[in-house]
């Protein structure tokens, strides 16, 4: 297994992403016209289906969360996809980018509750307050904690797991049959297979990972959902 | 070479090489289960095509990361298989 990119490399990428992004943003947002060209165009166009994604996910009041939603998926996306141009890796091919993605939404989510529900309701929040008996409270607080600990790392480990395995396999498929082939003069893209998989991966994870982030945030803020819907009755 | 390595090796080897397809037998049937449904959902009532398709979408991506987690734990145990050639001049010096 020495076949690994150096560990700079992932940190190298994944500022590159972070700099396309930057002057992307910039670029869109820095003189917005009421007609607007085309790259604003398209800022708008993604803005739009992420406020989409998001209000569809969380409900109505998870609106805010917009901006986090779409800076993962955006982010995630251009990782997976530079994996993919020759002579470069996915950053999203390290466990320790993914798993500092993941924490930023853990540690997110969690603020989000607590501000949201108060410290009381967010602990409860966890005993299953209002929902099961007082006497299963204990034993759901335990049960509930752990399943909030393994969200990060499932979060982390599957957008790892699909990145780095799609490597590895390409690579196994080219070392078995690539490398062979080429003795004989015969330059047969075997991981060519791979590759179209790898765009629908790319896509495919980052969408799982910024809806999950919105499920996560929907399932703390619940109650706000609640309570939006009295005012909406009331009014 | 003594039982134990040569056990511990035949174990190794059997783990890695069938721990991924038993569990991609698992998460295939798992996840042909999830998308008929959701197809079947979708063909009834189209009108709700696209919230259907963020949920299959969400299932298969759980469901998948089982079969993740268990590629994860493939990549870590090939790691440890010791390479044919070493293995055949071990077992020539031994001779």
């Amino acid at each position: 297994m020495e076949h690994h990119p150096s560990k700079w490399a992932f940190v190298v990428f994944s500022g590159i992403v972070m700099v396309m992004l930057t002057i992307f943003s910039i670029m869109a947002t820095r003189n917005p016209q009421k007609r607007p060209g085309k790259l604003q165009n398209l800022a708008e166009l993604l803005y739009e289906f992420f406020e989409n994604l998001t209000v569809s996910v969380v409900g109505d009041h998870g609106r805010k969360f917009t901006p986090l939603i779409g800076t993962l998926f955006l982010f995630i996306l251009s990782c997976n996809l530079i994996g993919l141009v020759p002579a470069s890796v996915a950053p999203t091919a390290s466990l320790n980018i993914t798993l500092a993605l993941a924490l930023i939404v853990f540690v997110y989510v969690q603020y989000i509750g607590i501000r949201s529900n108060g410290l009381a309701g967010y602990l409860g929040h966890f005993a299953g307050a209002g929902k099961v008996p007082v006497y299963m409270a204990p034993l759901l607080f335990v049960i509930e904690l752990i399943s909030e600990l393994t969200k990060p790392v499932s979060l982390s480990i599957r957008l790892f797991g699909n990145m780095f395995g799609k490597e590895q396999v390409m690579l196994a498929l080219i070392l078995a049959f690539g490398v062979p082939a080429l003795k004989y003069f015969i330059p047969f893209p075997v991981q060519l297979p791979i590759l179209l998989f790898g765009v629908l991966v790319a896509f495919v994870q980052a969408f799982v990972f910024s809806l999950l982030t919105g499920i996560y945030l929907g399932l703390m803020t619940e109650h706000e959902a609640h309570h939006g819907h009295e005012d909406a009755h009331a009014h | 070479m003594d039982t134990g390595v040569g056990l511990y090796l035949l174990g190794l080897a059997l783990a890695t090489g069938l721990g991924l397809p038993i569990a991609v037998i698992g998460a295939g049937m798992g996840q042909g289960r999830a998308a008929a449904g959701a197809l079947e959902g979708m063909a009834r009532q189209p009108e709700m095509a696209g919230r259907i398709q963020t949920g299959m979408i969400l299932s298969l991506a759980i469901i998948e990361s089982l079969v993740i987690f268990a590629l994860v734990i493939f990549f870590m145990l090939s790691g440890k298989l010791p390479a044919v050639t070493d293995l055949v001049s071990e077992l020539q010096k031994l001779k």
